[in-house]
């Protein structure tokens, strides 16, 4: 190695840029950021093509973009798909500088260099994993329903079978609460997903918050067996400028959250008063208080997935309030219990 | 009639899985957690337990391993893992059970396991890791 050789590598190690040489169709050298990039160690990658990391899909047009590439190098920005050695796909922006060229050896070589592509890589690496990290979750909680539902078909196969004309009212019972239980599933896996992307559509109108909480009350006694709910309203509460759809579904959510702390069905309290521009809405849920470390962390939906807990209630709520400008806040341990305050502006 | 214990923490699928197991001449006790099954086992000793893994208090992986140590008469009682973890099989390994079923399963092939249970009787046995 000559001294102009390691200086040329100290450079590429240490430049901001992710580097590939490719000569003969097979990669010759790649520097450190680029291999992070794809998640592989120098020694198996130095084997292939970098064809063989480009996507599929990309691939026959990448190849003809280096293919063209001429004596005096040309720079071709351009979005690529990258496979990495887990086999993610990663959707990248881009320059290749295509350099075809003798060297000394006398081999013709192709230099790729991708550049600013890290933060985008990352980003791109935090929401695949978060999708997969939901997928697999849903996946997981859509069975027990399922289950059930195969469960109470099978019994009333049974009962048909033997000539009795009407099952049992339990089977009918169960088999339409596991579908509510799906539909609540894949809704909320779709709102989730929405909120990550920050692609909540919104229908936005004037809306009564009486109405709204009256709505999400009647759905929730409709799917589940709750107890008590007292609602105080204190003076004249003014219209809402919200969609009425997801004004009910944050309702909805914050009552559940705060019934299923309370096992013991002993009551859960709502208040409405104005707020400044707005509206507060506290929900008190009359039960143990939350402990500090969770408190901190109940709107997070990494802390659920982590958990392995199919239950991102707040986490959608949180997201449905502030895409109208609003904001929650959770006050534990109060002689009301576990308080979460959500502030509506009048007119967002 | 063979005693069955059903360990399962979904009280509506507790209540079909019960329900359906009784339609099929079975005796059969249903508990929500670990530990409410190994209370009931303190006194009785089913021919078969079939558990479900991810349970509050103690799971399924936990019953099995306190069974034996609890009451020598369950050392021969087979028990068949149910869940929706991707990790089923080789929890089944660790455990050493050789029975085991995904869900959602067909309702047949449950019924169908659990007489293979029955007449094989191979009791889970962690120091054997071969699952069928």
């Amino acid at each position: 190695m000559t001294l102009n050789e390691n200086l040329f590598r100290s450079i590429v190690e240490a430049a901001p840029i992710g580097i590939l040489i490719q000569t003969k169709g097979k990669i010759e050298y790649i520097n450190d950021l680029f291999l992070r990039w794809l998640d592989a160690d120098a020694k198996t990658i130095r084997e292939q093509a970098f064809l063989s990391i480009v996507h599929p899909v990309d691939r026959n047009r990448v190849n003809q973009e280096i293919e063209s590439a001429d004596e005096f190098g040309r720079e071709l920005p351009t979005t690529v798909k990258l496979l990495t050695a887990s086999g993610e796909t990663l959707t990248v922006d881009l320059t290749l500088r295509l350099l075809r060229g003798s060297a000394p050896d006398g081999r013709d070589y192709v230099i790729i260099c991708a550049i600013n592509t890290e933060g985008r890589i990352a980003e791109e690496r935090a929401m695949n994993s978060l999708r997969e990290g939901i997928v697999a979750l849903v996946t997981r909680e859509l069975r027990d329903p399922v289950q059930i539902i195969l469960m109470h078909s099978h019994l009333l196969l049974r009962f048909i079978a033997a000539g009795v004309n009407v099952g049992p009212a339990s089977s009918i019972y169960g088999i339409q609460k596991s579908a509510i239980r799906i539909g609540q599933i894949s809704g909320d896996m779709l709102d989730t997903f929405m909120l990550q992307l920050k692609k909540v559509p919104l229908h936005k109108e004037p809306i009564n918050l009486s109405l709204a909480i009256a709505g999400a009350v009647e759905r929730l006694r409709l799917q589940e067996n709750f107890g008590p709910i007292q609602i105080h309203v204190e003076g004249d509460i003014p219209m809402l400028n919200m969609d009425p759809v997801r004004l009910e579904q944050i309702i909805l959510n914050l009552l559940r959250n705060a019934f299923q702390r309370n096992p013991e069905q002993k009551g859960i309290e709502a208040r409405i008063r104005l707020s400044g521009m707005g509206i507060l809405i506290s929900i008190s849920d009359n039960s143990d208080p939350i402990p500090a470390e969770q408190a901190s962390r109940i709107f997070d939906l990494g802390t659920q997935l982590k958990a392995h807990r199919f239950d991102f209630g707040l986490y959608i709520a949180k997201g449905l309030i502030e895409v109208h400008g609003g904001k929650i806040w959770l006050e534990p341990g109060t002689d009301k219990g576990n308080v979460f305050h959500v502030w509506l502006p009048t007119n967002p | 009639m063979a005693a069955i214990l059903v360990v399962e923490d979904d009280p509506a699928l507790l209540e079909v899985a019960v329900m359906l197991l009784r339609l099929n001449d079975y005796i059969v006790t249903g508990a929500q957690n670990g530990e409410a099954a190994l209370r009931h086992m303190q006194a009785n000793t089913p021919d078969l337990v079939i558990t479900d893994i991810e349970m509050p208090i103690l799971d399924g992986p936990g019953l099995i391993r306190r069974m034996p140590v609890q009451n020598k008469a369950l050392t021969t009682v087979p028990v068949i893992l149910l869940s929706g973890l991707s990790e089923l099989r080789e929890i089944a390994r660790k455990v050493g059970t050789p029975y085991y079923l995904s869900k959602p399963y067909d309702i047949d092939a449950l019924l169908r396991l659990i007489k293979k249970a029955m007449s094989e009787k191979t009791p889970p046995n962690p120091s054997q890791r071969k699952v069928g």
